[in-house]
């Protein structure tokens, strides 16, 4: 009886199965719930209407905090394309004696779990926090600097988790490169500069739209550093989707916003491979 | 020919000293005597590792955290390594929407996948809540251990397992006794990222457990929220010495057995 069941069904099937259970069918309530209506009460009613997108598009506190997470996202990837490309670069072209372990001081500290490193943020950030307590000191500043509960501590956090998957990303273009053509540049009589800006970088292009794509659609979505580094006072959307599910309990316009974040992300990245990478024919790299 | 860049240099120590910022601050602080989180300190002290080390309220969500991550890694790798198996060496209909689905949990944002699941066993009524935890870090880790074991399989030497058919053995007993044994870094290296991630995850646990059930990073969660104090600190730093030893000892293991 087995034996007439292709293999690979065997091997596929218990997978699929759960991958159907536990996956495919709550994310397709999620859509459905989306389109549910709501009545003043809080209870929910089954229709296909769009009372929860109108709602979100009509009214501007949420369409503002749409455009803080999108904003929030386009900062944290280019801050961390600018350091990760340092440091990817720097790791790429030290001695392979060093590199090993200049790329593990990039990765084992980064393994520690978010959630721990929001902690240390908050130590360092806070209003009585070391930066703060030393800045002070040296006497650069009188009064301490908001940056806890502030767009740019949530910026500073960010970064500092997500720059492992920038250098990850650009680390591995950097190290594929063609070295002949640099010293192609180098012997003809370009100057370090000029290797860099017109050899070295246009090279690496593939590698820097996958880095910054990558960072920012997890930045989107990512709920642990909005919710404690920016707390109640940076609403965000991954946040406020928070919110509105466990304390508001109005899940369909939780699934809503859900729907909006996800249309948003593919939107921004499709744009953004459009007019970075969209001038050359198909399938030429 | 080598080019030096000075100014790299400084800036790239400057990077470091961004990354390792927040995990000496907080190494730092679990030695603080006082009872609370200020700067400057007053002197050295173990007490805090003292009181999280002999109970308190991390060692349950501990074991918590630990049963969840194994139970994920006992049912996540032998399902992930038979899709990935599957994916590379049979041919079928559908192959890449199923390997699509299959990765697709890497892309979707695990606060929707949580809300999602929530909605789904409220109105399945599934009040089980270490069974709704385990069944979502299932679906979260399959994608890891598929990627890593696709590119486990796809290194491997073909021949060596069809020597191993046309000398008798079976189809099973080949892909116990030769394919799997070849496959060992990949096999190692999925386990451990399934345990790693499988123990830091925090999103899923928010929106899936209930009462009665807290892993540890919920609790640290929490604690940094309401109950800011030198002991979150110290069970902090034992994570952080705890991920970064585990980390070692998977790079030692995967540049042993990629040696021999």
């Amino acid at each position: 009886m087995l034996k007439r069941i292709p293999p690979y069904w065997i091997l596929l099937a218990p997978g699929l199965l759960i991958f159907l259970l536990v996956f495919v069918l709550p994310l397709g309530r999620l859509l459905v719930l989306s389109f549910y209506k709501t009545d003043p009460s809080g209870a929910m009613e089954a229709a296909a209407v769009l009372d929860q997108y109108t709602r979100f598009f009509t009214d501007p506190f949420y369409l503002q905090m749409l455009w803080r997470s999108v904003y929030i996202g386009v900062a944290v990837s280019l801050i961390c394309l600018v350091l990760g490309y340092c440091l990817a670069y720097g790791v790429s072209r030290s001695q392979s004696k060093h590199r090993f372990m200049l790329l593990m001081l990039i990765a084992l500290p980064l393994l520690t779990s978010a959630v721990i490193r929001n902690f240390g943020w908050i130590i360092i950030l806070g209003r009585k926090g070391i930066l703060n307590q030393t800045l002070q000191g040296i006497g650069i500043i009188q009064e301490p600097l908001d940056l806890l509960y502030t767009p740019t501590g949530v910026i500073i956090a960010l970064v500092h988790v997500m720059l492992p998957y920038m250098v990850l990303v650009l680390y591995s273009v950097l190290d594929g490169l063609d070295r002949t053509l640099e010293s192609a540049a180098a012997n003809l009589g370009a100057s370090s500069w000029k290797i860099f800006w017109f050899v070295t970088l246009p090279l690496s292009k593939q590698g820097i739209i996958a880095g910054t794509l990558l960072v920012f659609s997890i930045t989107l979505s990512f709920f642990v550093t909005p919710s404690l580094i920016g707390g109640a006072k940076v609403k965000l959307m991954a946040t406020e989707i928070y919110n509105q599910t466990i304390n508001l309990l109005n899940w369909p316009y939780a699934s809503a916003m859900g729907v909006i974040l996800l249309l948003t992300m593919l939107l921004v990245t499709s744009l953004y491979r459009r007019v970075l990478a969209g001038r050359k024919p198909e399938g030429v790299h | 020919m080598r080019r030096r860049f000075p100014l790299l240099t400084i800036v790239n120590t400057l990077i470091y000293l961004f990354i390792m910022a927040p995990l000496l601050v907080i190494v730092i602080s679990s030695f603080n005597p006082g009872e609370y989180l200020v700067f400057p300190f007053q002197g050295f002290s173990l007490r805090w590792y003292e009181a999280v080390l002999t109970g308190g309220r991390y060692t349950e969500p501990f074991w918590t955290s630990i049963k969840l991550a194994i139970a994920t890694t006992v049912v996540a790798l032998p399902l992930g390594t038979m899709i990935a198996y599957a994916i590379q060496r049979f041919d079928f209909r559908f192959k890449s929407a199923l390997q699509g689905l299959f990765l697709s949990p890497l892309v979707i944002p695990t606060l929707l996948f949580g809300i999602g699941l929530l909605i789904f066993f409220s109105y399945l009524g599934v009040r089980m809540f270490f069974l709704r935890l385990l069944l979502a870090h299932i679906v979260l880790i399959i994608p890891y251990v598929v990627r890593t074991m696709l590119a486990g399989f796809s290194q491997m030497e073909r021949a060596v397992e069809e020597a191993s058919i046309i000398l008798g053995a079976s189809p099973v007993k080949t892909f116990f006794l030769v394919t799997l044994p070849l496959a060992r870094p990949a096999l190692l290296a999925s386990a451990f990222l399934s345990l790693v991630l499988s123990f830091d995850e925090l999103v899923i646990a928010l929106f899936l457990t209930g009462p009665g059930i807290h892993t540890l990073p919920m609790t640290i969660y929490s604690d940094i929220q309401f109950n800011l104090s030198p002991s979150l600190a110290a069970v902090s730093s034992i994570i952080i010495a705890g991920t970064i030893l585990i980390g070692l000892l998977g790079i030692a293991v995967m540049r042993r057995s990629q040696k021999t």
